[in-house]
């Protein structure tokens, strides 16, 4: 393995955002009843003509921008023809020789940038179940908007992959072009890898990898593969040309049962659709909506440096745009930010999922957020208290204060209202206190929930725990006088 | 390629089966077409770009609005087979 280079290159699919299909009307909606958004244009009956969609064009023109591409002024559409039953038509319009962008490239965490071939808008192509012995066929996804973005073979490890196709991703998020949900097919990933002898400029023969469900499935089929091709190379045996399947299953790649012959799409250009071209208008718009965008490299960058949090919280936060914003947004009524992160990443998101809700659903303000875990670090509400004032406001945005003072969880803090309290658990309770002074230490933990039950949990536990230990030593003073 | 090749290939790309007869007469077929097509090869285009559609002052696009076509059920009924709101075609592995 050691003496060769992962030559990797990613072909990525993702669905752009839009409510209509690419050149009609119908809806782009995931959950219909199978072949319910369709119509005589994208079921390819004859006669009718494709009309294209102009926001789906803004949002290529957005992320060929995002990704630093060259906009072709021009671009034409291309038919590329095949025979398969998920496109009536038998041929998908496409881009081939004049694609939408060209020459980009996306930055990883490392600092490396991957290049971007080109990015071309297409159509999708309908959805096949497979029976025993026979095929399904729903055309609701046939003719949703899709952007294909082709990495130039710069990615050299199964890692970097993972990186890449992870930041895409999000940059695709962030700047609201796809939900790239790649569970529902929004995004689709295809890999080529190769190898090369180490300090040797030819590239080696080529593998296509097909049928990864995950980020991780990608990592994973690319990992294996880069040793099969190893080992296939250390016994001085060919590599084949061809595409392979990852199972996910079986935790291997199997080739795909090759066809008789080569793909011959026998491209041309579409005479259903003009030329278009991109005005310099429509690429300041698109570009202006970017400049306001801070994409998530640059936010991680902020997290970590800035605020001081760990590349793992910080990984959390800023994998959900919405919730690196709502942090951000918080972090500007109160300034202990690791406190802030702690509380957001673990009992705002335990709520927010405990209520089964999405991240919009929640109502309460970043500054509502942010003064609960103010009162908390402040000892004005104990753990318990700040963690029952989020369960009440995250899906209402109550006034915070009012909701303390109506519940009445306000910490009991003042030392002489807790040391009744605590006088009479030890008088209640002589067996815990004679176990803890004979040296049982556990036996103390009985006691601070005694006192917190008095309390109705408005104390501070660890303050409970402190006043006790004093007042038992003292019971021991007394008692060995 | 042979013109009997073309015809095979063809009909191989577009999955259709042909009789050899068949396959004679659309080897006829093809020849007169191909040499009629093939008269446009004498004419000197060095130099001229490919065309590829027009283009107009303006690009011609459609707002990004849904509209329901209302001819879903004419649609599966002309399938030649459906199962449920499915339509049903021959299994197909690739």
């Amino acid at each position: 393995m050691d003496e060769f280079d992962i030559v990797i290159g990613l072909e990525v699919h993702v669905q752009l955002k839009t409510k209509s299909k690419i050149f009609c009307s119908c809806s782009t909606e995931f959950e219909s009843p199978p072949n319910t958004n369709i119509c005589p244009v994208c079921c390819g009956y004859p006669g009718v003509l494709p009309v294209f969609n102009q926001k789906a064009l803004e949002l290529g023109v957005r992320v060929a921008r995002g990704l630093g591409c060259e906009i072709n002024p021009q671009i034409y559409f291309e038919r590329k023809s095949y025979f398969y039953p998920d496109l009536p038509k038998n041929y998908q319009i496409s881009q081939y020789k004049m694609p939408l962008g060209e020459n980009g490239w996306l930055t990883l965490p490392s600092g490396k940038r991957i290049g971007i071939g080109r990015v071309h808008l297409e159509e999708d192509a309908g959805k096949l179940v497979h029976k025993k012995d026979y095929s399904l066929v729903d055309l609701n996804r046939t003719g949703i908007p899709l952007l294909e973005i082709v990495s130039k073979p710069d990615i050299n490890s199964a890692d970097e992959a993972f990186d890449y196709l992870t930041y895409l991703k999000l940059a695709l998020q962030y700047i609201e072009a796809s939900d790239c949900d790649m569970e529902k097919g929004i995004l689709r990933c295809d890999a080529n890898i190769s190898l090369k002898k180490k300090g040797t400029q030819a590239l080696g023969v080529k593998v296509e990898l097909k049928n990864m469900n995950s980020f991780r499935g990608v990592r994973d089929a690319l990992d294996y593969e880069a040793k099969r091709q190893a080992k296939t190379l250390e016994k001085s045996e060919k590599i084949t040309q061809e595409t392979r399947l990852w199972d996910e299953t079986k935790r291997k790649t199997m080739v795909m049962r090759s066809k008789e012959e080569a793909h011959d799409y026998r491209y041309f250009p579409e005479p259903d659709l003009r030329k278009f071209s991109i005005s310099l208008e429509c690429k300041k718009i698109q570009e202006n909506f970017l400049s306001k965008i801070e994409m998530p490299l640059k936010k991680r960058e902020k997290f970590t440096k800035m605020y001081g949090l760990s590349a793992k919280d910080t990984d959390v936060l800023i994998s959900d745009m919405w919730l690196a914003n709502f942090f951000e947004e918080a972090t500007t009524t109160f300034s202990d930010y690791k406190k802030m992160c702690g509380w957001l990443l673990g009992p705002f998101l335990e709520q927010v999922n405990a209520l089964g809700a999405s991240s919009g659903e929640v109502k309460i303000s970043p500054a509502n957020f942010a003064k609960v875990v103010k009162y908390f670090a402040e000892g004005k509400l104990n753990n318990l208290a700040a963690k029952k004032v989020l369960s009440l406001c995250v899906s209402t945005n109550k006034d915070i204060d009012r909701v303390i003072e109506e519940e009445g969880l306000v910490q009991v803090s003042g030392h002489q209202e807790l040391q009744r309290f605590i006088e009479e658990a030890l008088s209640q309770n002589p067996k815990p206190v004679q176990e803890y002074l004979g040296g049982k230490q556990q036996a103390i933990q009985f006691l601070v929930g005694q006192v917190m039950r008095k309390t109705q949990g408005k104390a501070n536990p660890k303050v409970v725990r402190e006043l006790l230990e004093e007042s038992l030593k003292k019971h021991k003073g007394e008692s060995s006088e | 390629m042979t013109k009997e090749d073309i015809v095979a290939y063809v009909a191989n790309l577009a999955r259709i089966h042909i009789s050899r007869e068949e396959k004679e007469f659309l080897e006829g077929q093809l020849t007169k077409i191909l040499d009629y097509i093939g008269k446009l090869k004498e004419l000197d285009v060095e130099g001229v770009e490919p065309m590829s559609g027009f283009r107009l002052s303006h690009n011609i696009t459609r707002d990004d609005v849904t509209k329901q076509s209302h001819v879903r059920e004419d649609i599966l009924r002309n399938a030649p087979n459906r199962e449920g709101d499915y339509f049903k075609v021959p299994k197909v592995i690739e």
